[in-house]
């Protein structure tokens, strides 16, 4: 049995990614749901986007949602899982629909602990592991990396699925220190792992208690200056740590390609150049990237998102589905190549676009 | 007469101790009208814990130092001895540079105090900022619960950021994009400073031979003591045993260039320090056999204390001095020895009985480094006295000394004499006088003048250069790229140019390394 032809649907939500795949066979339509976020679910004008795409989608899948990919942990993605305990929430929606399988990455064990820091320093958590959990529940899920079966293939009878990525979980070499103090990133995320307990105990505490302390809006005058520096710089490195997290978990993206006739579709969620690099490594994958016909463009389009090495290995004819970012992004694979654009619907009435694959 | 008062400091981090007691030492530093800080004319003690948002009281270093005998939990958990350390290592180092080049050092921002931040925020680093105007110490947690480790209170953390503020007020170009080399130059020189600032304390040596006695060189090389950020390395590493670097254990070899992980600049500097260490215990070792006269009889302890201690201080004066025979841009670990052997024939003209320059070959040339080699040196290695005639008739040496305009006219003047690029920019950036004692015994002034070229061509034009600069080969025609050069100008004392240390802007070999490894690291895609 093989689908006659395959419906991708892709949803406006704003910023963020949602795509219904829609697989028609003979006699019923299986349906595949890769992502579902924005970026401030919890915001009423995006949660309000969010209800009729999740109307939608339970429109449509009368007969159930077979899978849910879940790409990664970032709220663009997955937002749409919050608050599942809401009635009126979307993902209660999503949840109703009772996905089969729910696949999705593991979180790296560093970004755990650089958002422990992160939520001791900050008193706020960055990454977005509440939905990833709700998500969780809806389903059986299954931790997927790189050439794992992941079973979806029972699903969606002739259609064939590869999991290029993430790579098996093991820390990832993108996070660097600058300072003297660079000289073996794993040890010094190693290190880190086990610092997070003890900051978590020491939280604005005055290193010296006993010591005698000035308010810092009474410091002499000739400090003032160095101080709002410091302060600066302390938020300076709070940026960074922020940036370490993402850029984590953009990298713990699951990329997939799917089979299907004579098409093969990929979705890399929000891959970056780090994981892109660990991909085109391996040449069964190279090869396969090459038959590339429809391409969801990593990252919204960002430049580290779709890397040159990558680029080269697709043909001109390679079709974009464009979750842009803002109005500056631009098809990675450039302007004149054919893409479908979510700015597009963004003045209109439909809430999405569709591309049939026969 | 000038007036020092003795401070205590941590010799070298907290782990060193002995009989439980950490390793203490009294520093003389010169005596200032300190206000609360401490603040000096040159340093500014600013403690103000940025991630928990406390200012602590400003401290006085006091006349009658009242840590002389504190105890370990006075050390580390009063902040006005960390304040008081901070103070004396970086005011003791600032007075080497001074004392070594014999004039003031200016910070590379335009101000005259540097701002320091013993406890800025909670963190696994330390850092020097230029544009904070600052040397920033992080602290945090110990794998022993309830106890912080403080980068603070590591002498050898601080020189290292100390002396990259002190390099940069110096020579600023040297963070510049360039070969690797240059960015190592700067890692490697402030380990070098670090561990011969910390070796150069009797107390120090005193436990290194305690700790290694009378085993050889591969002995004192395993001590801690011969390492960067021991306390901090053992938290990380977990293991009482590792530091965060060992230069001392890398064993000599030639191949480095060949590998990826030396591009990284903490570990190609690694080089340079491993290079230098072999000269300095090699010439150790031959001050103790002189001593000894006869092998494997040990002269007296304290004899051998004194000349480590001493030997280390020489090793940094003359290590500081070579600064001023380096060319400005675009530095090569080759132009590094060069500049080293002549500031120690300039100072010590006759090397033995202490061998340092030829140790300093032998150390280097195990790693494959080798001296620019000039056919006309009076020694192997040795920067040639400059021999063409040059026109001194319109310039005026008095004026020479402090006034960057006249050494521009003196250059322009010779431009073909000196080899300078017709069509290039032209910028002289410091004139310094150089006060030194003579090794006549009488004190000698020199003037040290910097300038740089720069010229922008299209990467398509190199090729028409005479001789022709080889471009990588992916490299647009079109792309704009920025060629520089450079030298350093040593005026004796009756106005004549002595040494030209030249990094041409034209000498293709340099060049083309340079263009590649920028090229491959992404500098012009940028």
């Amino acid at each position: 049995m093989k689908p006659d032809e395959v419906v991708i649907r892709m949803y406006n939500v704003g910023h963020g990614d949602c795509f219904l795949l829609s697989f028609r066979y003979r006699r019923e339509s299986r349906h595949l749901l890769i992502d579902f976020g924005t970026l401030q679910p919890n915001r009423r004008e995006e949660r309000c986007r969010l209800m009729p795409v999740a109307a939608d989608i339970a429109s449509r899948c009368t007969g159930g949602l077979h899978a849910v990919v879940a790409t990664h942990a970032h709220r663009d993605h997955i937002g749409g899982f919050e608050k599942l305990h809401r009635q009126k929430a979307p993902g209660n929606i999503i949840a109703k629909l009772h996905p089969q399988l729910i696949l999705h990455p593991a979180i790296p064990p560093v970004v755990h602990h650089l958002d422990a820091i992160y939520s001791v320093l900050t008193g706020t958590q960055y990454s977005n592991h509440r939905a990833l959990e709700n998500l969780r529940q809806c389903g059986k899920s299954v931790n997927t990396y790189t050439g794992q079966k992941t079973g979806l293939g029972r699903l969606f009878p002739g259609v064939r699925f590869h999991i290029l990525g993430p790579r098996p979980q093991t820390v990832n070499p993108s996070f660097q220190d600058h300072s003297i103090l660079d000289a073996d990133t794993h040890r010094l995320l190693s290190f880190w792992t086990t610092q997070h307990q003890a900051l978590l105990t020491s939280r604005n505490r005055p290193l010296f208690p006993h010591a005698e302390q000035v308010s810092p809006r009474l410091a002499p005058a000739s400090t003032r200056w160095f101080i709002e520096r410091l302060n600066h710089l302390r938020n300076d490195q709070l940026l960074q740590l922020a940036e370490v997290i993402h850029t984590e978990i953009n990298n713990s993206s699951i990329i997939l390609m799917i089979e299907t006739g004579r098409h093969q579709l990929l979705f890399p969620g929000d891959a970056e150049k780090s994981a892109w690099s660990f991909v085109l490594k391996n040449p069964a994958h190279r090869n396969l990237l090459s038959a590339t016909t429809v391409y969801k463009a990593s990252h919204h389009g960002s430049l580290n998102g779709t890397p040159d090495a990558l680029k080269q290995l697709f043909s001109p004819s390679v079709i974009t589905l464009l979750s842009a970012r803002d109005k500056k992004t631009e098809n990675p694979l450039g302007e004149d190549a054919p893409a479908l654009d979510t700015r597009l619907l963004k003045h209109g009435h439909d809430p999405a676009m569709d591309l049939i694959l026969e | 007469m000038r007036k020092n008062r003795l401070v205590t400091i941590i010799a070298q981090d907290p782990s060193i101790r002995v009989q439980g007691k950490i390793l203490t030492a009294k520093v003389s530093i010169p005596e200032e009208n300190l206000l609360p800080g401490p603040r000096g004319h040159r340093i500014h003690v600013v403690d103000y814990d940025s991630t928990t948002k406390t200012f602590y009281q400003p401290s006085l270093i006091s006349d009658h130092d009242p840590f002389i005998s504190a105890s370990n939990a006075q050390l580390l958990n009063n902040p006005a001895f960390h304040a008081q350390n901070v103070y004396a290592i970086i005011t003791r180092i600032l007075g080497c540079f001074e004392s070594a080049l014999g004039r003031r050092i200016p910070w590379s921002f335009g101000g005259h105090q540097i701002k320091v931040a013993p406890h800025a925020f909670s963190d696994v680093n330390a850092f020097y900022s230029r544009k904070s105007e600052a040397l920033l110490f992080g602290y945090f947690p110990s794998r022993n619960k309830g106890k912080q480790v403080f980068t603070c209170l590591s002498h050898d953390v601080i020189v290292h950021e100390t002396t990259h503020a002190l390099l940069d007020g110096i020579r600023p170009r040297l963070t510049d994009p360039s070969a690797p080399d240059q960015a190592a130059f700067h890692e490697g020189f402030a380990d070098i400073i670090s561990l011969l600032s910390v070796f150069s304390l009797p107390e120090i040596v005193d436990v290194a031979l305690d700790r290694k006695p009378h085993q050889g060189r591969w002995q004192l090389r395993k001590s801690l003591l011969l390492a960067i950020a021991k306390e901090i390395g053992q938290e990380i590493h977990e293991s009482p045993a590792r530091a965060l670097r060992q230069p001392a254990l890398l064993h000599p070899f030639r191949i480095w260039r060949q590998q990826q992980e030396f591009l990284i600049p903490h570990r190609r500097g690694e080089i340079l320090v491993s290079a230098f260490l072999q000269a300095f215990l090699k010439s150790w070792e031959q001050r103790v056999q002189n001593l000894s006269g006869i092998r494997n009889h040990f002269p007296q302890r304290n004899r051998v204390i004194e000349e480590g201690a001493s030997i280390a201080s020489l090793f940094l004066t003359s290590f500081i001095r070579s600064l001023d025979y380096l060319p400005p841009v675009n530095l090569l670990f080759e132009d590094v020895l060069t500049a080293l052997l002549t500031a120690h024939y300039e100072s010590f003209p006759q090397d033995p009985p202490l061998l340092v320059r030829h140790s300093l070959r032998e150390g280097f040339k195990a790693f494959g480094i080798y001296p620019v080699l000039f056919p006309e040196s009076r020694e192997p290695g040795l920067q040639p006295v400059f021999q063409k005639d040059l026109d001194y008739s319109s310039t005026h040496f008095e004026s020479m000394q402090k006034n960057r305009e006249e050494v521009h006219r003196f250059l322009w003047q010779n431009r073909q004499a000196l080899n300078l690029h017709e069509h290039s920019h032209l910028q002289v950036d410091s004139v310094n006088p150089m006060v030194r004692p003579g090794s006549d015994g009488f004190t000698r002034q020199e003037i040290v003048a910097v300038y740089v070229e720069s010229l922008a061509v299209q990467a398509g034009e190199l090729f028409w250069f005479q001789p022709q600069i080889p471009k990588p080969t992916e490299m647009p025609d079109t792309l704009t790229v920025n060629l520089t050069g450079g030298g350093t100008l040593i005026f004796n004392e009756h106005g004549k140019v002595k040494y030209h240390i030249r990094s041409p802007l034209t000498e293709p070999s340099r060049q083309r390394l340079i263009l590649s490894y920028l090229w491959k690291t992404g500098h012009y895609s940028a």
